[in-house]
């Protein structure tokens, strides 16, 4: 049997910073990732991280930007925290060499970004989260630190509430192992991939929070899905950095129409804010064959070309446009998941012992019901952090690992081959996967209300008895890349319904939440976490109080 | 609508050692890009169908694969685009590259694994090699001061960040290993890939390691074993220019002392040559390289290539109008070519 004092499930930046400071805490740690770490969705992306650098920007005005980003969600003690920390956990990469845009003084150049009141988001050109991404694989490499790569974790492994490790299935063999840990931290990020036109890569499709879901752990906040302003027409991000350096948005009439619904911040207002003001902008026939323009001529030629130079790239790879010379048509993208395993600022889950989450895959929660741009690298690099060196801590106390029991390891291999077994005519993934990803974009999207959420979740349900019918089209096992396709909808599955009902419950707006039904917010009722837990015939819904500590809920607007 | 018949080189470990190719035909919407044509197929006709990809815009690097015999991206390569070439190339029957396709009637898109590295599955490589090469570099920074203090960062103007850059934005996607003749004739050669990273590094103005880091790759299988063919930078799926780097690589080398290397040796004395009679002097090399005891190691070679006529014994006339090789030489010398 495999075993590491601490295992870390996904080698995005969030995993890897955890792995990096788990080593240094002294503990023998190793990465499990489906992918080779350098393939993990950070790379995507773009724009940059937030810390309050400058000398006359403070952590104070990042928090208050924070909390109110959040529409008020987000848990005060734990945003403090991680703006508290920003600076140095920046600075703490820069040392390891990442490669930051520079102002000519030589120092970490900042963009202004939406919702902050502050030029506050470092940066390198539009290429953020992959220069961050191999800085954090470098650091890995230079510790040696063992990588599980290609390896699908299927199960986590809990005894009495207390961690055993994990399943995983080595893709070049197809056999599942045992991987006993004392600790294991969940760095498996997003699962964007419930919906169709997604910005996120193709393998954001929720793992961790299936397995922990499936595990019995609470997951949190799971209808707040953040859509994405600048998204091209399959889904690929153009960054807000786009807008941070001057790019303005226009209807089909050629108005900046941002003045109607955020006179003050305009293009710059919270992501939330801006992505409803296209949807109602081409909802009521002033989009262009159902997109809206983004213009970037105002920023220029030169400055496009050293500070977004991928962005030009994609534009006209993508939708045939140079930037240069005419507006880029956009419209709002599924991008984020504020929502993920409840666990507290350390990324422990207050369910399991020995249990920890970092970046996207958790709720912390710093991000509320709406995250603002440049914070979610910032969550990966401080909580990544945080739960390492929690984990090493938590694994190296006490006796010796109990290990994952056969049983766990013979069920996953029973559960192949009975997957591999079932008649070939059987229901396929793909179409599954498809149908959710159009009915939760159709149905649980942008503007929500009581009857398309009923109607969302009853087809998710619908599709879930489908599920139990899908088969593997063949039984190979050496690199069977349909066999990790299979399990991954399984989780997009039972997560989707867990958005749906948390949008179906809620009824008031907030952040990304917007219900046409119950427009407006309502602290007195809803201001609260949603919390689900897995029952019998599916998710069970309970709440669990805001955590406030300096900033009382105030009217939000931009 | 794109019309294409994609024809996949399909290799199955459990199936046999043979690999074959396999004919899928597909008509998907205008924009329609490689990876979105196998990605249909693998969910809609043929599960089977092994591959990666992650990221599907060009950032990631997971996606590289011959097509049409060219190692590229998948994820940034129209389907049009590669069908058009297709039919461009079975008009001129003469190109013969990846004869064995099968094509009965229209022209097929190839599309095979990476080169210079064995197959796992269909077009899922074992990438182990390359992953040891880019780790023989060092790839991380390595400064004099190791505790600096965590309020500051180091210093760094955007002329020198934009120096650096022009290497950052390497996916290792292995599009130039795969095609790098160097890396198919001499197997243990580090490859383009890791050299770029040695450049990103080796520029880091915040790196203290220059030095040694080049010294590294002075060795019979560092960056000299480059042949200058250019193809890594035809390559590049992201435009890098991956010769050009690597060739700064060699004239820092040079600003650093480090010519002691043979092959720098050779190219000195492949030039001096050249100066004097407008002829390459093959007498005069292995001395120049590697000293009285190396030229003895190449007298064996020596003899069969007089013998066989390749190389002349006797003393280089100087060609007609040796003046203008000059005048060529020193024009090169001038515009400070990379390469010494």
């Amino acid at each position: 049997m495999i075993a590491h004092e601490v295992l870390i499930i996904g080698a995005g930046l969030a995993g890897m910073r955890a792995a990096v400071a788990a080593h240094d805490a002294g503990a023998d740690v190793a990465l499990v990732s489906k992918v080779h770490p350098v393939r993990s969705h950070t790379c995507c992306a773009q724009g940059g991280i937030n810390a309050a650098l400058g000398d006359d920007d403070s952590w104070e005005a990042h928090m208050f930007d924070t909390v109110k980003g959040s529409d008020y969600l987000g848990d005060q003690d734990a945003i403090e925290i991680m703006c508290r920390a920003a600076p140095r956990d920046i600075r703490a990469m820069e040392h390891m060499g990442c490669p930051f845009s520079r102002f000519e003084n030589g120092r970490i150049a900042q963009r202004p970004f939406g919702g902050a009141g502050f030029p506050r988001t470092a940066y390198a050109a539009d290429i953020s989260g992959f220069v961050l991404l191999h800085t954090m694989y470098e650091q890995v490499v230079r510790r040696e630190i063992p990588i599980y790569q290609e390896w699908y974790v299927t199960r986590l492994v809990l005894d009495d509430g207390v961690v055993r490790g994990v399943v995983a299935v080595d893709m070049l063999t197809g056999r599942p192992h045992g991987m006993s840990g004392k600790a294991v931290v969940l760095a498996t990020g997003p699962a964007s991939r419930i919906y169709e036109s997604s910005s996120n890569s193709v393998d954001c499709t929720g793992d961790g929070m299936g397995m922990a879901y499936r595990a019995g752990l609470p997951l949190m906040d799971m209808e707040f899905v953040q859509f994405h302003p600048t998204g091209l027409r399959n889904g690929v991000l153009i960054t807000e950095g786009c807008r941070g350096e001057g790019g303005i948005l226009l209807n089909a009439d050629g108005e900046r129409f941002m003045a109607k619904y955020a006179p003050n911040k305009m293009e710059l207002a919270s992501r939330d804010v801006v992505s409803r003001a296209e949807a109602t902008e081409i909802a009521e026939g002033r989009g262009i064959d159902g997109f809206i323009m983004l213009d970037l001529r105002p920023i220029g030629p030169e400055r496009i070309k050293t500070n977004l130079l991928q962005v030009r790239e994609l534009s006209m790879d993508i939708a045939g446009v140079d930037p240069c010379e005419a507006p880029i048509p956009i419209r709002p993208t599924p991008h984020y998941f504020m929502g993920g395993v409840q666990c507290d600022a350390d990324g422990r889950s207050p369910a399991a012992e020995g249990l920890f989450c970092a970046g996207e895959v958790s709720c912390i929660s710093v991000h509320g019901a709406n995250r603002l741009g440049g914070n979610s690298l910032l969550d990966a690099v401080v909580f990544g952090r945080r739960s390492g060196e929690a984990a090493a801590a938590a694994a190296t106390a006490g006796g010796a690992p109990a290990g994952v029991p056969q049983s766990a390891v013979d069920d996953q291999e029973a559960e192949i081959a009975a997957l591999a077994a079932r008649d070939a005519a059987g229901e396929r993934q793909a179409d599954i996967r498809e149908e959710l990803q159009t009915l939760m974009f159709a149905r649980v999207g942008i503007w929500r209300d009581r009857g398309a959420l009923q109607a969302g979740l009853d087809e998710v349900r619908a599709l879930k008895e489908r599920y139990g019918r899908v088969s593997l089209g063949h039984g190979g096992r050496v690199f069977n890349t349909e066999l990790p396709q299979v399990l991954e909808t399984g989780n997009l599955l039972d997560l989707a319904e867990c958005v749906a009902l948390g949008a179906l419950n809620r009824e008031e707006s907030r952040g990304s939440h917007a219900r046409v039904d119950f427009p407006d917010r309502d602290d007195e009722t809803w201001m609260k976490h949603s919390v689900f837990t897995r029952g019998d015939d599916g998710p069970e819904c309970s709440y669990s109080p805001v955590t406030v500590t300096r900033h009382p809920p105030e009217v939000r607007t931009y | 609508m794109v019309t294409a018949t994609l024809a996949v080189r399909r290799f199955d470990p459990e199936q046999g050692e043979e690999s074959r190719w396999q004919r899928y035909d597909v008509e998907l919407p205008d924009g329609t890009t490689v990876l979105e044509a196998l990605m249909f197929v693998q969910e809609h006709v043929d599960g089977s169908l092994a591959f990666r990809r992650s990221c599907r815009h060009g950032v990631c690097g997971s996606c590289g694969m011959r097509v049409n015999g060219c190692a590229r991206l998948a994820c940034n390569t129209q389907l049009a685009a590669v069908v058009e070439e297709a039919e461009r190339r079975a008009a001129h029957a003469h190109h013969t590259v990846g004869a064995d396709a099968p094509d009965d009637g229209r022209p097929s898109v190839r599309i095979e694994p990476l080169g210079n590295m064995p197959v796992i599955k269909d077009l899922v490589t074992d990438m182990t090699v390359f992953w040891e090469k880019l780790r023989r570099v060092q790839p991380w920074l390595q400064p004099l001061d190791e505790s600096p203090s965590p309020d500051a960062e180091r210093r760094m103007t955007p002329a020198q960040y934009a120096v650096l850059a022009e290497g950052l934005m390497c996916v290792e996607c292995g599009a130039c290993y795969s095609d790098c003749i160097a890396v198919e004739a001499a197997p243990e050669f580090v490859g383009p890939t890791a050299l770029v990273k040695a450049y990103r590094y080796a520029y880091d103005v915040r790196d203290d390691q220059t030095h040694r880091r080049l010294y590294d790759l002075s060795d019979e299988h560092g960056m000299w074993e480059c042949t200058r063919c250019y193809t890594c930078t035809q390559r590049c799926p992201k435009h890098l220019r991956v010769r050009e780097l690597i060739g700064r690589l060699a004239e820092l080398s040079q600003i650093e002392g480090l010519s002691s290397d043979a092959a720098v040796k050779r190219a000195k004395a492949f030039v001096e040559g050249i100066e004097e009679t407008g002829r390459v002097d093959e007498r005069t090399l292995p001395l120049a390289t590697g000293g009285p005891q190396g030229a003895l190691g190449d007298l064996p070679a020596a003899a069969r290539a007089a013998a066989s006529g390749k190389m002349k014994l006797g003393k280089r006339e100087a060609v007609d109008d040796v003046e203008t090789v000059r005048r060529v030489v020193a024009r090169a010398k001038e515009s400070g070519g990379t390469t010494p």
